[in-house]
Order: structure tokens, then C-alpha cells, then sequence
């Protein structure tokens, strides 16, 4: 066991301890606080993978921007102080079942297909992604680009027409 | 003086760091501090534009090109786009009038919209304008040239519907857009073709304009042609030629500063600059250039012969502004640039004179303009009186005055040079002639014989700050031209030398030939001939001008009486307007509306076709239903209705238990997926055992 | 090293968390943290299996791809929400039933 592996194991224990935390909570502003935690691990995870690019993404538009827009979300929809009576809904069984299910059939992929072995390697690749960007993968960006622009006036657009109703 | 080198981002700096200071501290500044500061950015720029003419006239002729990279933009491989500037000689005139008589504008403008609740916001916008030219004369390459190109066309929007409280004028800003864009795509489409046109035929992909020039002639000729011919759309909608002037005479809309800004020394020279910066691709394409000349000339004759009729003063001066627009074009495209340019400078003052005087006789009537009720202002205002007769007798090609100079040499040039045509000249100088009688028509008009304006008006003459402006241009009218007097007048025609590095390219260059071509022709008395015809053209056109207005009024209202119908139509603009409006507007609104009929008959229609059709379809299984599973045995239907009860059940309408099944079902089918190797013997084996 | 089915095994683990949360909690907000959990496990495995070919990097690309869209679909989502708290007064989705609201 050398001491990336080691790394690993105590990221990947964060990271399951804080998603079990936010699942589990019964108050929807910690479980913002425990996907912060958990949102972060991943970012570190990122790191030991030699993935330097996307972990700083992570943080920035993770834990910087969905986040903030999440704990946005709760202050703007929760009632603070008040824990709801009833956390789950009526289907904590049924759901319980197919998290099972998929469980299982995510453990059969896991186990019985062949996978690559990882040879990792820790050059920079930021300069790379950027490039990958604008050669390989232009219309995909491109296009992500429009759909941020569309998303952008759809939100407006959803979150302004019920205020004119009323 | 090599300080500026590497320090040109500081001349559009200073009109951006004035339109930040306006939006962010306007309202602490107040309304003097805002006016003076200004006025002091702009002249900030104008010291340091002409601090460019002076390290530029230390190098020598050819070396005379300054290029400033300062900032990384956009770099992949081999390709670089940069803000990076380059001030020429080319860049460098622009400079100088962009500057120059924008700050004149900016110090008349703290005078004329010394009243309005607006006035830090319209300051913004005015250096927002002044830094969005700069921006696109200092561009060394196509993608930063752009960014300046649509600055304008945003600032002119926002400009011309300064008063947008008024519908008409907000149109009218919208307008100025919307045709703008027409242009514009254009132009991107131009762009487009020449980067990738140069990327496959010459092996560089380069934004860069000297690169574009030097590259030009390996072009095939047909797509060297397509993208001038683009390029001049673009250029045709920015400086208002057929057919896409439409937005021009409506833009007279917003404040007069602005009519002069915009129609002077920014944006609609915008387009001849652009033409002259592609220089090198526009001589690589022949035809492209005949188009330019041939457009030019046309819209210069026919914009001359509207700007007869018009009531408006402002309208006559915009008409008057197209018809000179038109000249610029005709000089670039029969290859003289300097010349183009020259009249572009030249313009710069007169136009810019006349605009600020009629608002100055605007101001001191209250906001009259129209012409019918003016008169008998020139004891009245006799400062805007005299900077006028200035502005008018330099546009009328009066000898010795700045228009004289560069409309001879357009019209000498589009005769004589090889890209020239003796029509060209024939139609340039009918225009002539309209233009000195109908600006000799405004003038009589405005300052000459009876009153019209009602009693109680009491014209005032504007205030120092604005005439000290007009005084100002008054003496760039009467000696701007003398830069550019020709060889058979015994000048240097210093001007064009001082064009010629930024004009110069394999496939040939502007301007000098034109000289050579001359002299081959052995014509040095073909080209007095020629000037003293223009000279001779426009005293006449002054004259019957004069005589008609202020002595024989009859003789214009016998023609209006004697041929309504023409002068109905002049007067209507051809109609052009209501011609675009039943071709493209009104085609346009129908496409819409046909869509929107689309949608309600056949998409609508579908779905309610579709509701129909599943409404038949139950009708009729009920229909089954009650005569066979009615009729059949009890315990079946009894069976049927508790299954359809169950199966109700699970159409609760809540997400997440769909979302269950949903995960359910995928989870159990990747499993089966994944174990299908394992179960396929098995099942084999079950399959051969029950065979 | 890393070896990689242990990597995805805590993937699948976060998933299935994540998966947890989608189904069961009634606070639209919850719910969408739960997206977000899965859309990261995803993301995990993305790299993982990039892992395997350091040299190309498609893995990291799909995985700024997906968290693009994940901060789109949260854009859209939170308009969503706040309509949804408009029209119910609370952000229960077993109690938002009706199709028109």
C-alpha cells in the first residue's frame, strides 16, 4: 500500500461519509453543507488522479457556483428552523429496493468486466484540454455554448412567467 | 517622440476610461464636471494622435507604420489574432478627424445639450462612440477592426434613439440597427471568406490586414471577388450607399451633435476607410472595384437629386452626407484612395460644419426645421452665418476651399485613372453640379430673404461654446485642402505622397499611377479642361441657385405646379422607403404571421387531431368493450376491471415513484446485460431439455 | 497504483447514494443535491477510465462537459424550484401531483 493509495482511501472515505451525511440529514441546509464536504473530496480525488484542470472546474463552478446556487436554493424555497415533519416521501421502500438493484448491477460491471489498469501520469493538462476544446471537440463546445445562452433566458424565463400570473 | 511606439492603447483609453467615469461617478461629478472632462479625455486623444503625425514624419516614407502589440487574444498554432494597433499614414489621418472633430462636437455639445435631463448619460455615449472608432481605425487586424465596426453600429443605435420617449426616434434607432446588421453579416461573411480563402490557396491563415494586402494577389480572381464584393456590402451599410442608405436620412432623429458625429468624422466613414485599409485585395479584384466606383457614383447622383426636394434642414444635409459618402466610394474604387480619403477629411470639416451650424440655427429657433419657416437669420445669428458660407461654398466646390481640392481630384481621378471610366466622371459631375445648387438652395433659404419663422420665436445666436466649435472648423474648410493641391495647380499634392505607404501593394497601388496615366495621355490640358469644367459646374449650380431662391421664388413653384407628380416623388424619396417596407418589411411580417398560422392550424391542428383520433379510438374500444367484454362472462370483466384497478394505482402522478421503476427496470436490465453470458448456456440447456 | 475497480467501486457507491437521495427525499432541493452527487460519481469514473490512456485526454474533456451541463441543468432547475414554490407554497414533490398547475 504505498501512499497514493492511501490518499485515495481516506479521500474516497470522505467523500462517502459526506454524500451518506447529506442523504441522510434531516435538515436541507446542512445537507448543503455536506455536499460542499463531499463536492471538495471529489475535487481532491481529482488531484491524486493527476487531473489538476478539472479539479480546479471542481472547485470553481462545484463548489463556487452550484453550491452557492443549491444553499441559494434552500434559503429561497425552506422555511429556516422549521425541520419538516416527514423527511422522506412515501416511497423510502420501493426506493431502497431499486438503489439496490442498481447497486447490484453497478457491482457486476465493476467485478466481471476486464477493466483497463490506470498508468497514471502527472504531466500538466490544462494546455491540452484547452486545445482539445478548440480542435477535436469545437462543435461540442460550440454548442455548449449555445445551450448555456439558452439555459440562461430559459431560467429567466421559467422563474419570471409565475410572478406575472399572480 | 518613440514613447508612443509601444503606447498607442493609450489614444482609445482615454474616451473608455471618460464612458467608465460617466456611468460610474456621473452622478457625484455633476453635470459640469462630466461636460469638461469629456471634452478634456477626447482632447487628450487628439494631443496624443497628434504626437502619432509627428514620430510618423520622422521615419521615413516607407518605414512610416507603428504597430503595437499589446495584449494576446486570440493564438492557435501558427494563427494569431491580437489587440494589437497599427497607426499609419492611414490610420494616422483617420486619427486626427476621428479626434479632431469629435472633440470640436463633444465642446459643442456641452453647449446644445446644455438642457437635457440626459446629459452625463449622452456624454457616455459619446466617448463610447469616439473610443469604438478609434478601436476600428487603429485595428491591425480584421477580428479587432470588427469589434470597433459594431461598437459604432451599437453606439450609433443607442444614439440616434437618444430620445427614445419618442416613438419615431426610437424606430428610427432601430432602423439604423437593423439595416446596420444587413450590412454587417455581410461584411462577417466577407471575413469568413477571406480567412479561409487565404488559408487554402496561400497556406496562411492570418487576420492581420497588411498580411490580407500582401497576400491578396494569389487570391483566385473569382473568390478575390466575392470577398470584395462582401466586404463592400458591409462598407455600403455602414456609409449608407444604395442600397442600404435607408438608415441615414431617418437617423436625423437623434440630437444634432450626434447627426454630426455620426454623418461627419465616425461611423459612415467607417466603410471608405474599410475599403481603403483592403486596399491591396480591392486592386487584386478589379471588379469588385468597378462595383464600388459604379455604386458610389450612382448613389452620389441619386441621393443629389432627393437632397433637391427635401423641407428638413437636416434632411437635406443627410442626403447631402450620402451624395458625398457616394464621392468617397467613387474615389476608392477607381483605385485613388488618398483621393477617397482626402474627401473623407475634407468632408470631415464641412460636413461637420454644416451639421453643428443647423443646429445652431435649430438651437436658436426654438427646434425649428423646417426650412419653409426659416429666412433672414443672417443679421440674427451672424457667427453661425459666416462658418456656414464657409461649409457651404467648401462643399460646393468653391475654388481655393477644402471641397474644391478633393472633389477635383475624385473626379480627375475617376476620368483619368485605369480603373476610371469617362461615365464615372459624367455622372460624378452631374452630382456636382445638383450638390452646389442644392446646398446654395439651403443656405438662401436659411439665411437669405424674408422671414418665416413666426413672430414670437426670437432667434438668438448659440452660445461661445458652440460657436468657438464652428469657428474652428470655419478655417479647416478654407485651408484644410491646401494639403492636397494637385501638380497642375503648382502643388506638391503632399497629401497623396503621404497616403501612398498604406496604399501600395504588389498587385499595384493607388493613386500615383493615376499621374503616370496622365501623363501617358499627354493631358496636362485635358485635366485643366476637366477642373475648369467642375469649377464652371458649380458657380452655375451656385448661381441659378441663388437667382432662383432669392430673386425668382415663381420659377420652383411653377416647376412643383407644372410636374407634381415628379416633384411628389422626389419629395417621397422615390419611395424607396415605402418600397423596402412592402418588399422586405411587409414579406417578413407575412412569413411571420404565415408561421404563426402554421402553428395554430397544423401543429395545433395535429395534436388536436391526434386528441381526436384517441377519443375515435376509445369510442370504438368502448364500443367493443360493452358489446364483447359485456357480453362475455362475468368473471372476465370482473378480472379486466380489477387489473385496470391495480394498474391505476400506479399513476399517482408522483415523479420519483416513476423514477423507482424507471431505475428498476434499467438496474435489472444492465444486470442481465452484464450476466447474459452467464445465463445464455444455462437457458440453452433448459431449451434443449424441454425440446 | 490505483487499482481501477476500486475507483469505480466508490463511483458506484456515490451513485448509488446519490440515487438514494433522487428517490426518497420530498425537498425538491435534496432531490437536485442527489443529481448532483450522481452526476459526480459519473464524473469520477470519467476519470478513471482516462486514467487508463494518460496521453489522451476525451475522459477529462467528457468530465468539464459534464459539469457544464450540470451547472446549466442547476440554472434551470432552481428557476424550476422557485416556480414550483410559487405555485405549492413548499417544495415537496409528493405533494406537487396535479399536471397542471
Amino acid at each position: 500500500m504505498n501512499l497514493t493509495y492511501l490518499a485515495f482511501v481516506v479521500m474516497s472515505a470522505w467523500v462517502l461519509l459526506a454524500a451518506l451525511y447529506v442523504v441522510t440529514t434531516r435538515n436541507v441546509v446542512r445537507a448543503a453543507y455536506g455536499l460542499l464536504a463531499a463536492l471538495f473530496g471529489i475535487a481532491g480525488l481529482y488531484v491524486i488522479f493527476a487531473a489538476d484542470f478539472l479539479a480546479a472546474v471542481q472547485v470553481l463552478i462545484y463548489v463556487g457556483g452550484v453550491n452557492i446556487l443549491i444553499i441559494f436554493g434552500v434559503m429561497l424555497t425552506e422555511h429556516l428552523g422549521r425541520v419538516p415533519f416527514r423527511l422522506v416521501n412515501f416511497n423510502l421502500f420501493p426506493a431502497l429496493a431499486a438503489c439496490a438493484l442498481v447497486a447490484f448491477a453497478l457491482v457486476l460491471g465493476v467485478l466481471i468486466y476486464p477493466w483497463p489498469e490506470s498508468a497514471a501520469s502527472y504531466a500538466p493538462t490544462s494546455a491540452r484540454i484547452g486545445q482539445m476544446f478548440l480542435t477535436k471537440y469545437l462543435l461540442p463546445f460550440e454548442v455548449a455554448s449555445v445551450l448555456l445562452l439558452v439555459v440562461l433566458i430559459g431560467a429567466v424565463a421559467v422563474a419570471r412567467k409565475e410572478v406575472r400570473d399572480e | 517622440m518613440e514613447w508612443v511606439d509601444t503606447h498607442l492603447w493609450t489614444i482609445p483609453l482615454m474616451p473608455l476610461l471618460g464612458v467608465l467615469v460617466h456611468i460610474f461617478l456621473g452622478g457625484t461629478l455633476g453635470k459640469k464636471l462630466v461636460g469638461i472632462l469629456a471634452c478634456l479625455l477626447v482632447f487628450i486623444s487628439f494631443g496624443l494622435s497628434v504626437v502619432v503625425l509627428l514620430r510618423l514624419l520622422e521615419l521615413p516614407a516607407e518605414e512610416r507604420h507603428l504597430l503595437d502589440n499589446f495584449l494576446p487574444w486570440i493564438r492557435v498554432g501558427a494563427f494569431s489574432a491580437d489587440w494589437a494597433f497599427r497607426a499609419d499614414t492611414l490610420s494616422a489621418v483617420m486619427l486626427l478627424v476621428v479626434t479632431g472633430v469629435g472633440f470640436l462636437i463633444h465642446v459643442y455639445s456641452t453647449g446644445y445639450m446644455h438642457d437635457d435631463p440626459k446629459y452625463i448619460r449622452f456624454f457616455a455615449y459619446l466617448n463610447l462612440f469616439t473610443f469604438s472608432m478609434l478601436v476600428l481605425v487603429l485595428a491591425s487586424n480584421v477580428f479587432l477592426m470588427f469589434i470597433g465596426w459594431e461598437g459604432v453600429g451599437l453606439c450609433s443605435y443607442l444614439l440616434i434613439g437618444f430620445w427614445f420617449h419618442d416613438l419615431n426616434n426610437a424606430t428610427a434607432g432601430m432602423k439604423a440597427f437593423i439595416v446596420n446588421r444587413v450590412g454587417d453579416w455581410s461584411f462577417l461573411c466577407g471575413v469568413l471568406l477571406l480567412f479561409w480563402s487565404l488559408g487554402k490557396y496561400t497556406g496562411t491563415y492570418t487576420v492581420d490586414f497588411y498580411e490580407i494586402n500582401r497576400l491578396a494577389p494569389e487570391l483566385p480572381a473569382g473568390i478575390a471577388l466575392a470577398v470584395g464584393l462582401l466586404l463592400f456590402g458591409g462598407a455600403a451599410g455602414k456609409s449608407a450607399q444604395i442600397p442600404l442608405y435607408v438608415w441615414l436620412p431617418d437617423a436625423m432623429a437623434g440630437p444634432t451633435p450626434v447627426s454630426a458625429l455620426i454623418h461627419a468624422a465616425t461611423m459612415v466613414t467607417a466603410g471608405v476607410y474599410m475599403i481603403a485599409r483592403f486596399s491591396g485585395l480591392y486592386l487584386s479584384a478589379p471588379d469588385a472595384m468597378m462595383v464600388v466606383a459604379t455604386v458610389g457614383a450612382l448613389t452620389a447622383l441619386f441621393s443629389a437629386t432627393i437632397a433637391l426636394a427635401q423641407n428638413d434642414i437636416k434632411k437635406v444635409l443627410a442626403y447631402s452626407t450620402v451624395s458625398q459618402l457616394g464621392y468617397m466610394f467613387l474615389g476608392v474604387g477607381v483605385g485613388a484612395f488618398s483621393a477617397g480619403i482626402f474627401h473623407l477629411m475634407t468632408h470631415a470639416f464641412f460636413k461637420g460644419l454644416l451639421f453643428l451650424g443647423a443646429g445652431s440655427v435649430i438651437h436658436g429657433l426654438h427646434g425649428e426645421q423646417d426650412l419653409r419657416r426659416m429666412g433672414a437669420l443672417k443679421s440674427k445669428m451672424p457667427w453661425t452665418w459666416l462658418t456656414f458660407m464657409a461649409a457651404w461654398l467648401a462643399i460646393a466646390g468653391f475654388p481655393g476651399l477644402s471641397g474644391f481640392f478633393s472633389k477635383d481630384e475624385i473626379l480627375w481621378q475617376a476620368f483619368s485613372s485605369e480603373h476610371g471610366h469617362w461615365a464615372l466622371w459624367l455622372v460624378g459631375f452631374i452630382a456636382a453640379g445638383l450638390t452646389a445648387f442644392y446646398m446654395t438652395r439651403l443656405v438662401v433659404m436659411t439665411f437669405y430673404g424674408e422671414s418665416r419663422w413666426p413672430e414670437h420665436a426670437h432667434p438668438h445666436e448659440s452660445p461661445r461654446n458652440m460657436t468657438v466649435p464652428l469657428a474652428v472648423l470655419a478655417v479647416l474648410c478654407v485651408i484644410g485642402g491646401y494639403v492636397g493641391v494637385p501638380a497642375i495647380l503648382h502643388g506638391a499634392n503632399y497629401f497623396e505622397h503621404w497616403m501612398e505607404p498604406a496604399v501600395t501593394w504588389a498587385a499595384g497601388h493607388g493613386g500615383a499611377e493615376a499621374a503616370e496615366h496622365a501623363a501617358e495621355l499627354g493631358s496636362h490640358g485635358l485635366e485643366a479642361l476637366l477642373m475648369a469644367a467642375s469649377v464652371g459646374v458649380a458657380l452655375l449650380g451656385i448661381g441659378i441657385g441663388w437667382w432662383m431662391y432669392s430673386r425668382r421664388r415663381d420659377i420652383p413653384e411653377a416647376a412643383f405646379q407644372r410636374w407634381p407628380n415628379l416633384y411628389r416623388w422626389v419629395l417621397n424619396k422615390y419611395y424607396v422607403d415605402e418600397l423596402y417596407q412592402w418588399l422586405v418589411v411587409d414579406n417578413l411580417l407575412r412569413l411571420t404571421r404565415l408561421s404563426g398560422r402554421f402553428d395554430l392550424a397544423v401543429i395545433d391542428g395535429a395534436v388536436n387531431g391526434s386528441a381526436w383520433l384517441t377519443e375515435r379510438v376509445s369510442a370504438i374500444s368502448g364500443w367493443i368493450d360493452n358489446t364483447f367484454v359485456d357480453g362475455a362472462v362475468n368473471g372476465v370483466a370482473e378480472v379486466t376491471r380489477a387489473a385496470g384497478g391495480r394498474l391505476r394505482l400506479i399513476q399517482t402522478g408522483r415523479v420519483q415513484q416513476y423514477l423507482t421503476f424507471a431505475a428498476a427496470m434499467v438496474a435489472i436490465g444492465v444486470a442481465g446485460i452484464i450476466l447474459w453470458p452467464s445465463i445464455q448456456p444455462w437457458l440453452a440447456e433448459l431449451w434443449s431439455g424441454a425440446i | 497504483m490505483i487499482p481501477a475497480t476500486h475507483i469505480l467501486a466508490v463511483g458506484a457507491a456515490l451513485f448509488c447514494l446519490g440515487l438514494f437521495a433522487l428517490l426518497s427525499r420530498r425537498n425538491a432541493v435534496a432531490v437536485f443535491m442527489g443529481i448532483e452527487l450522481m452526476l459526480n460519481a459519473a464524473n469520477l469514473n470519467f476519470v478513471a477510465f482516462n486514467q487508463a490512456r494518460p496521453e489522451a485526454l476525451d475522459g477529462q474533456v467528457a468530465a468539464v462537459f459534464v459539469i457544464m451541463l450540470a451547472a446549466a441543468e442547476f440554472a434551470v432547475a432552481l428557476a424550476l424550484i422557485l416556480s414550483l414554490h410559487q405555485m405549492f407554497h413548499c417544495v415537496h414533490l409528493d405533494e406537487a401531483d396535479e399536471m397542471k398547475g
